[in-house]
């Protein structure tokens, strides 16, 4: 009991003891040889870890990590990653944080780190990741404030009993065989797609192309990229640029009418993160290193995304595609910009798919 | 604390020479209308005003570096105050409400005044409409006159040999009938209670003076109702405006945008939710609905010219509509129908492994696969044990908190009453999203210990819905004749008896209506919840959320099906129960 207290308290707020971390804080950060056993009893005695997921596809992984650790109770907040980081951005304001862990999109996750949501932390497995820009980068440190969960690619997906000889191009986009057949969500995988127009065409030839896509009866909808592959395997959508390749080739390879193939394709990768001021730094630290574990990294394969770990096999599905040359290919735009850039010109591509598609 | 009834009451005399008021002696700080009235207001500002002066401040702060600004307006005025806008909303809440308040209001008329067979139906069908997820009844209309692989188009295209698809769903007029549909069944709950209390006396009087049923219907009982169809009527254009899923699932594929749309992309189209911009956008709207409410006050100003119920016997008797009734009788079950559709394809997606057209080749695919995920997956019963016990709580204190209101505001004089009302409509106006970040930010910055629990959800629909507790409320009230309770106070009553013993009774049918939609639409609210709800509060709403995001149509609808089925059972439970202690007024 007494040595459980100590280690309570030592996890909780107590000062440093000497040759190792004593506080959750400090573990956070500690690099030394005994991180993964001191890490464990740290948890362990926390004994929960409070999740802000806005994505769908972290929830098996979350449910994976409750069987390994049965001693840590997994919360779950599943909602809009706007709704999230407002939640963050008041428990922060008010000294009252209850999120452990932030798992939103890589391009949420940029700006909730520039604004601080995050804190930097050190994870050993953050090495094993396929590229650096699968991670934030700190000069001169091996700390990160966020690194990727997942990789996923969007590109052209259509139903196959409707559409028996799809596009090709993208200039076919605009071919009247297809009118009022395109539909694209209006979320990040639909606003992303314009972004990647605008970068390989630049802005005015870009323009042009969108307004004659419009002309050509080309719509969006207000609904999730997983809800899109969805109504295309039932036939309610027949034609959507930016569709998930991972959702569509499950689809396909469960025997529904869905194929993909890889035009104009970008890159919306998913990642997380430790909350400043976690109230379980531990237990948050330790299912950080379990999302890039084998064991983790088999749940993101299961649902159909690619790992971003170095060596880990694809799905069967998506083994035909090479994953390297895609992504080495696919629109990232965190790549190349800052996070203040990427939120001005996410916003511009926002209003400019909005103003495009909604002439009326 | 007991109240003797042989104690005599306080008896006070508010100023200005009004009516007299008694207390018991337990709530002598309330001794007068003023002290009733200072309760109520600071109930209200807790609910409303604090998480409105965070709404406030929220417009006028920068979204990217904190400070205070007017850029918001600025931004709002310059780039998104175009016409096209505002000329989509007004058309889609302008038609929707006129369309919607003409339809609901027949629809009362019809149940209760007329000798109409069957009139049972209509009830069974609002009520199970209200109990229906507005999302997942819009995706019932999408799979049945979408554009493409929907139910009807198919059908009407295999029938008359069409290339195209005959229905347009994704247009103006699809999201207006979407919304119409939605909304007949409160405009209908609204109207039942002052179409019930009205006495057929009246209208006997205009047909022996020679008048037609036509003329006494518009010249008497539409003249009768003329408050309540107000107080509706600026209710829905209201609600129009500030409607959300039928503009964003069918506005949006049809390229048409409206206020609510452009406050969603402000707020969730970016990276950095732009609250401030959002924000200042609802308190645009909000001078909008404070003129509306401004109006509906005037014209209900001389409530005594509106009373119905009074201290004489009063008869409720029906019209014979001899050969129409069956003319009315099948306008009913072609209402029922258009009700019934889209929830029967909900059915038919919710027995499927993955959705297709209804066709007999499926037959032998059917399953209750998808019902045993949902029970096997979520904690259903948890999320739905928190569901009851928020909606039960809500509903309950809402209903209460509005009726004292809207009788404050109907009975008393006491100057600047009527801000009871406009506070109670300031609500209206906000997007859930924005709401609930004003209830979100209020309860994590006041020392009151109710984030992370159901209570700040409570909180948080209550500050939803009594714009709705209001307006059911109000419209019976001004039915009420203050010679009943002046009479009672003449016998001794305090405010509190006369209010129990005669007010609440004969409000009991429009109340308990209003607890009855409040209670359902708290049974599957969204927007608020995602930003307030908390591990182990989970919300049906969320489930629902949760589903849709990960695009699991067969089973959302198994799940929408089976709340569907327990709150209509619910509802109409909730009918009998109150019908067997005399509310009659919701069926």
């Amino acid at each position: 009991m007494l040595a459980a207290a100590l280690l309570a308290a030592a996890c909780s707020s107590g000062p440093a003891s000497s040759g190792g971390p004593a506080t959750g804080k400090q573990l956070v950060n500690y690099h030394g040889a005994d991180r993964a056993k001191q890490l464990l009893s740290c948890a362990n005695q926390e004994g929960a870890v409070q999740i802000y997921n806005a994505n769908t596809a972290m929830d098996d992984m979350a449910t994976a990590f409750a069987k390994a650790y049965p001693k840590i109770k997994v919360n779950k907040v599943l909602s809009t990653s706007p709704a999230i980081l407002t939640r963050i951005k008041a428990e922060l304001a008010s000294g009252q944080v209850k999120g452990d862990v932030l798992s939103v999109s890589q391009a949420s996750m940029i700006e909730a780190a520039a604004l601080k949501y995050t804190q930097p932390e050190y994870t050993p497995a953050v090495s094993t990741l396929r590229a650096s820009d699968n991670a934030s980068t700190t000069t001169g440190s091996q700390e990160v404030t966020w690194f990727d969960s997942y990789l996923s690619y969007s590109g052209l997906a259509w139903n196959t009993d409707a559409i028996k000889s799809p596009p090709t191009t993208l200039a076919a986009y605009a071919d009247p065989q297809y009118k009022g057949k395109i539909t694209m969500d209006n979320h990040i995988e639909g606003i992303i797609w314009l972004g990647g127009l605008i970068k390989s065409m630049g802005q005015d030839k870009a323009t042009q192309y969108l307004k004659s896509l419009a002309a050509n009866g080309m719509t969006t909808q207000d609904v999730s990229a997983a809800t899109m592959v969805k109504l295309i395997a039932s036939g309610q959508v027949l034609l959507d640029p930016a569709a998930g390749m991972g959702d569509a080739l499950k689809a396909k390879s469960e025997g529904r009418p869905v194929d993909w193939a890889p035009i104009s394709v970008d890159s919306e990768p998913g990642a997380v993160a430790l909350i400043t001021n976690a109230p379980h730094p531990c237990a948050g630290m330790l299912f950080l290193d379990y999302v890039l574990s084998k064991a983790g990294q088999a749940t993101i394969v299961n649902d159909g995304f690619v790992s971003p770990v170095k060596g880990t096999a694809e799905a069967p599905y998506i083994a035909s595609f090479d994953v390297a040359s895609l992504s080495k290919g696919a629109f990232d735009p965190s790549g190349t910009m800052t996070a203040s850039e990427y939120n001005t010109a996410y916003n511009a591509w926002s209003a400019q798919l909005s103003s495009t598609f909604s002439s009326k | 604390m007991a109240v003797s009834s042989t104690e005599p009451p306080a008896t006070i005399t508010t100023s200005g020479g009004q009516r007299p008021f008694a207390l018991p002696k337990w709530l002598t700080g309330l001794r007068t209308a003023h002290g009733l009235f200072i309760l109520v207001v600071l109930i209200l500002a807790l609910v409303v005003l604090v998480p409105f002066y965070f709404v406030v401040k929220t417009s006028f702060t920068s979204d990217a570096t904190g400070a205070l600004t007017l850029q918001n307006y600025a931004m709002v005025l310059k780039q998104h105050g175009t016409g096209h806008l505002l000329v989509n909303t007004i058309e889609f809440a302008g038609l929707s409400t006129i369309i919607a308040v003409a339809v609901g209001t027949f629809l009362a008329w019809i149940t209760e005044q007329t000798d109409t067979p069957c009139r049972w139906l209509i009830y069974l069908v609002c009520y199970a409409s209200l109990a229906v997820p507005t999302l997942t009844v819009i995706i019932g209309w999408i799979l049945l006159a979408g554009p493409h692989g929907a139910l009807l188009n198919s059908v009407l295209q295999t029938i008359f040999g069409l290339k195209t698809p005959p229905l347009t769903l994704f247009s103006m007029p699809g999201m207006i009938f979407v919304h119409v549909v939605a909304s007949v069944p409160l405009v209908f709950l609204l109207m039942v209670g002052p179409m019930r209390n009205i006495d057929a006396s009246m209208q006997e009087a205009a047909l022996t003076a020679g008048a037609s049923q036509t003329e006494a219907f518009f010249k008497v009982t539409l003249r009768l109702l003329k408050p309540a169809v107000i107080g509706i009527t600026l209710l829905m254009l209201v609600t129009g405006i500030e409607a959300f899923e039928s503009p964003a699932l069918i506005g949006t594929p049809a390229g048409i945008t409206v206020l609510t749309t452009e406050i969603y992309n402000l707020s969730q189209a970016s990276l950095i939710p732009q609250y401030g911009l959002a924000s200042a956008y609802s308190l645009m709207l909000l001078i909008l609905v404070a003129i509306g409410v401004y109006f509906y006050a005037r014209q209900t100003r001389q409530e005594r010219k509106f009373v119905t119920i009074t201290g004489k016997a009063m008869r409720a008797r029906r019209i014979s509509l001899g050969r129409w009734r069956w003319a009315t009788l099948a306008l009913m079950i072609l209402i029922a129908l258009i009700f019934a559709a889209p929830v029967l394809m909900l059915v038919w997606a919710s027995i499927l492994p993955s959705y297709d057209l209804p066709s007999m080749s499926l037959i032998h695919q059917l399953t209750f696969g998808n019902y045993a995920q949902i029970l096997s997956t979520s904690d259903l019963f948890g999320t739905f044990r928190n569901s009851l016990i928020i909606g039960i709580a809500a509903a309950t204190l809402t209903v209460l908190i509005t009726a004292v209101s809207a009788w404050l505001v109907i009975r008393s004089r006491i100057r600047g009453v009527r801000v009871l009302d406009y506070m109670a409509t300031m609500p209206l106006i906000f997007p859930g999203i924005v709401l609930g970040l004003g209830v979100l930010t209020t309860y994590l910055q006041l020392p009151v210990p109710i984030y992370g629990t159901i209570w700040i959800i409570v909180v948080a629909y209550m500050a939803r819905y009594i714009p709705y507790g209001m307006r059911f409320a109000s419209a019976a009230m001004v039915q009420i004749s203050p010679d009943l309770e002046e009479s009672a106070a003449m016998s001794g009553a305090g405010w509190l008896r006369s209010f129990r013993k005669i007010v609440l009774p004969l409000a009991a049918g429009s109340l308990s209506g209003s607890w009855i939609y409040i209670f359902l639409l708290s049974m599957k609210e969204l927007s608020v919840a995602l930003l307030v709800y908390s591990p182990g509060t989970q919300v049906n709403g969320v489930e629902i959320f949760v589903l849709y995001e990960n695009g699991q149509v067969v089973q959302l609808a198994a799940f929408s099906v089976a709340l569907t089925v327990v709150l209509a059972l619910a509802a109409l439970a909730f009918r009998r129960i109150s019908g067997r202690y005399g509310m009659q007024a919701i069926g």
